[in-house]
């Protein structure tokens, strides 16, 4: 009898004290929200509304290539020239939103998670996922902020734009808002992710902030300005050469 | 890198207004002047303000 209730103690009472202790740290189980409508139909609506800026959709189809689930894809232009890309699962949707940095000057339109990329959600495709190319393409010579509209949707406006347009397109494909918002970049993606801690406190439940280039002015200016100072002999050459390949997404 | 990266942000993004067409970054000199002039947009590109009581009372967790 001792001998039952030691059993019963450690394989069914301990386990699940163990989980209720944990509980407050695991993430909330939540089902799976199917669509309420086609894909490409969400081409024919007008989120202008919901941005406060002319928004429009390029594009809105099924896509099949190699993610971990199928997804719909929306592509579109938030006036004046901030490019996102929405990728809704077809099926499995758990409630969560995921919008993901882009680092250095951005100017490309590319959904990763990073830091996030090995959670389960993520390999299971449970997420909604969002990005956007921050208002310009290519340009590390920045020759893009002529305009200073640019400037505004790099600095801070195009992450937000791109937040809000993303989950008025998740509450009209699954006929509901996402339980859980979260935005996910590193370096300038992890300035991104304190802009939006700083000036939209209500955008997302969660953020991760990572090796943020936050002081954005006087790191670019000063800090790699005195690098390539000091690292240039008295005929204009660089002393040490990178002689590594850059990395992608730094 | 850092020679293509300071170059581009002190001609384009930092400065309000720009330097002069045809300037380059070895013209530019590590002085006080020189630090008001690419910081004119702090207020724009720096997430420094430390203040996140708004985003802590909406319930936001951070990890940074």
């Amino acid at each position: 009898m001792r001998a039952l209730l030691g059993w019963l103690y450690l394989c069914a009472y301990l386990p699940w004290q163990t989980a209720m202790a944990d509980a407050p740290s695991l993430p909330a189980m939540l089902p799976a929200v199917p669509p309420v409508m086609d894909c490409a139909k969400l081409a024919a609506i007008d989120f202008s509304g919901a941005v406060g800026a002319k928004a429009t959709i390029s594009s809105a189809r099924p896509q099949s290539d190699g993610k971990p689930a199928r997804y719909c894809q929306v592509l579109g232009v938030i006036a004046p020239h901030v490019k996102f890309e929405v990728r809704l699962p077809l099926s499995g949707w758990t409630q969560r939103f995921v919008e993901t940095g882009c680092g250095g000057l951005c100017g490309n339109l590319n959904i990763r998670l990073g830091n996030a990329d090995t959670c389960l959600p993520a390999t299971k495709g449970e997420f909604a996922l969002a990005s956007t190319d921050m208002g310009h393409e290519g340009g590390m010579d920045a020759k893009w902020g002529e305009d200073y509209a640019a400037r505004l949707d790099f600095a801070y406006r195009s992450e937000h734009v791109t937040a809000l347009i993303a989950k008025a397109i998740i509450e009209k494909y699954y006929g509901r808002k996402p339980k859980y918002s979260y935005f996910a970049g590193c370096s300038d993606g992890g300035r991104e992710a304190l802009m939006e801690a700083q000036r939209y406190p209500q955008d997302f439940n969660g953020i991760t902030a990572g090796a943020p280039a936050m002081n954005f002015t006087t790191q670019n200016t000063f800090y790699h300005g005195w690098n390539a100072r000091t690292n240039t002999d008295s005929t204009g050459h660089a002393i040490a050469a990178l002689t590594t390949p850059r990395a992608s997404n730094w | 890198m850092s020679s293509m990266i300071s170059e581009g942000t002190v001609k384009y993004l930092n400065s309000d207004p720009n330097p002069p067409a045809g300037f380059q970054m070895s013209d530019f000199n590590f002085d006080a002047a020189n630090f008001k002039a690419t910081t004119q947009l702090h207020s724009w590109y720096d997430a420094t303000d430390p203040d996140l009581a708004p985003f802590a009372a909406a319930g936001g967790k951070l990890i940074l």
